[in-house]
């Protein structure tokens, strides 16, 4: 089993080279460059100026050699500093990733926990009122803009009903609030965003756990289990599940850049202080530094969770870890 | 064959209405200048926010302009975006996919390879990222979703090519001297092209819902020019006194996305030759 993790490891390695290369050439294309950023501003910026500001942050020499100080420094976990507040780079990332993290996997949880019920009753009961019914869900789940509906629930049950808060991830007079107050309110601001960040998700993930269970429940040792008289609760539980279950794992794991991803539209409308809003002001006032970083960390994200994927499924299945 | 398809498609009842709405959203996008009942441009301060009513079936915006005319104009951004960006999709994805398939070994090696990098980077910061260095206009973005959509394309391609390599009809065709290209674009392009055109499908429908965000972000389609994205920009500005700016744009997108969602999966089965014999 470690070797099979490390192997998994070492595999990481080209992609995170690439994904580094990428990222450089990505804004490196942009006209211009950072300096026209931090000069247009400024019509008086000497042309003597722009040539220092170059030197300072190494523009002035060849790209490969760019890239490879990037690089250096960038292994070092030494991003730069950001071109809006001169704050370092890592600490701004640093800040801000614990809340995304955290409404990305309460809605992973999410997902899982209802998604794969209703994967495995509708395959066990095709083509019955329930499966029909879910089967609707997941067209319409899979064609929503879920920013659209943010706005439509936001108006339902925070401008309408008044029941929840539209914005932010805790009350402005939360200081005087007793823990379980606090605690609640932490809830109360996160069930729209975590809700809806996992809608698409449950839609994805119970059509992947009914055909893969669909797949299953059709084999000759689910028949055997059958014939010999078990209960069919028995069969589906015991026998079926943990089968039509390991595949899912895998699609769990790809699903992370999606879930990342649409961080920045919903900490947009929710305005909640997380990477993705971080990512979406970089972008407006083409801050460099932190549009390199969150791009970098946003991709190691996904593969690390494309690693607990892949060993999860080895432990479940021991086939995969035998293999070569 | 063709009719083939047909007569197995329009067994779906659901996936031919899908068909049925995305012929008529394509007419109205084309006939936006005769059938949209005002200018969509035109501001009008004394109806500013009004609800729907006669005049204006779906309300008006807060410069007062009509918000139908505006979706039915707006339709055509929608259209665009989803076939144009599907376009340069497939054809990365078919060319990349095809070479990796039908060379083996190292090239392909490096070409999954670059596959997987692409694919590590959550869509929405790549798409963000060359958005913040590029103004953002309508172009733009059918580029980009084109150029970062391309994955999957890819990896189809190439499973197709790996198998259709192998079989008779192509070491026949070597056997008498066609070149590469012509093995490569004559003979396996076309076995090949079925998955692909279900997986377009499904693009378009993917296209459409990355543009409506992007532009509800103000990173996509500009204002005035209007598209059903930065309608609801405008519904997020208004939410408190203008539930129609943001409920009829986005049920717009809804069923748009719904049609070639449905319109897709109908078209796999239809072309899935497993499901075929099953019922003869």
């Amino acid at each position: 089993m470690l070797s099979y993790i490390l192997k998994r490891l070492l595999l990481m390695i080209p992609l995170i080279f690439g994904i580094t290369l990428i990222t450089f050439t990505v804004i490196h294309l942009a006209p211009g460059g950072p300096v026209e950023v931090e000069t247009e501003m400024s019509l008086k910026a000497s042309a003597q100026a722009r040539e220092n500001l170059k030197r300072l942050y190494g523009l002035d020499k060849p790209l490969h050699i760019q890239y490879i100080d990037w690089l250096t420094r960038f292994i070092k976990l030494d991003f730069g500093k950001s071109f809006v507040d001169g704050k370092k780079v890592f600490d701004k990332i640093k800040e801000r990733i614990p809340v995304t993290l955290t409404i990305n996997l309460l809605s992973l949880l999410i997902i899982m926990l209802i998604a794969i019920p209703i994967g495995v009753l509708s395959a066990t009961k095709q083509y019955s009122l329930f499966d029909k019914l879910t089967t609707v869900f997941v067209f319409v789940g899979f064609s929503t803009p879920t920013f659209w509906l943010a706005l439509i629930l936001m108006i339902i049950f925070g401008v309408s009903l008044g029941l929840l808060p539209i914005s932010g991830i805790q009350s402005i007079d939360v200081s005087g609030m007793s823990k379980i107050d606090r605690i609640l309110d932490w809830i109360k601001h996160l069930i729209l965003p975590v809700g809806l960040s996992a809608f698409g998700g449950i839609a994805g993930l119970s059509r992947y756990s009914r055909s893969s269970m669909l797949e299953v429940i059709r084999q000759d040792y689910i028949r055997t289990a059958k014939a010999k008289g078990l209960k069919e609760s028995d069969v589906i539980i015991h026998h079926a599940l943990r089968n039509a279950l390991m595949p899912v794992v895998t699609i769990l794991g790809l699903s992370v850049p999606g879930l990342i991803g649409g961080s920045v539209i919903f900490e947009t409308i929710f305005a909640i202080p997380g990477m993705g809003q971080l990512f979406y002001s970089s972008a407006m006032s083409r801050d460099y530094p932190t549009i390199m970083g969150i791009l970098v960390i946003g991709a190691v994200l996904t593969l690390i969770g494309n690693l607990i994927a892949d060993v999860s499924y080895a432990l479940v299945d021991p086939r995969i870890r035998v293999r070569k | 064959m063709l009719k083939i398809i047909w007569h197995r498609f329009k067994k779906n009842p659901l996936s031919v209405a899908g068909l049925a709405i995305i012929l008529s959203l394509a007419a109205i996008a084309m006939l936006a200048p005769f059938i949209s009942p005002h200018e969509p441009t035109k501001i009008d301060v004394y109806n500013v926010l009004s609800p729907p009513s006669t005049g204006h079936p779906f309300g008006t915006d807060e410069l007062g302009r009509d918000l139908l005319s505006r979706m039915i104009w707006g339709s055509r951004a929608s259209l665009k975006v989803g076939f144009i960006a599907v376009g340069i999709a497939i054809t990365i994805g078919t060319i990349l996919g095809a070479i990796a398939g039908y060379y083996g070994g190292k090239i392909d090696a490096v070409l999954m390879r670059f596959v997987d990098i692409m694919l590590a980077f959550p869509t929405f910061f790549l798409i963000l990222a060359v958005i913040a260095i590029v103004e953002p206009s309508i172009s733009t973005i059918m580029i980009i979703i084109g150029l970062t959509g391309w994955m999957d394309v890819a990896r189809l391609v190439r499973a197709e090519f790996l198998t259709l390599k192998e079989r008779d009809f192509i070491s026949a065709a070597r056997a008498i001297g066609a070149s590469d290209t012509r093995l490569i674009f004559r003979h396996i392009t076309p076995n090949a092209l079925s998955p692909v055109f279900v997986a377009a499908t499904f693009g378009i429908a993917g296209a459409i819902l990355v543009e409506s965000g992007l532009s509800f972000l103000g990173l996509g389609v500009q204002p005035p020019e209007p598209s059903w994205g930065n309608i609801l920009t405008s519904g997020k500005d208004n939410i408190t006194v203008a539930w129609w700016l943001s409920l009829f744009p986005g049920l717009a997108i809804l069923i748009t996305v719904l049609s070639y969602n449905l319109v897709g999966e109908g078209l796999r089965d239809a072309l899935d030759p497993r499901l075929w014999t099953s019922e003869r």
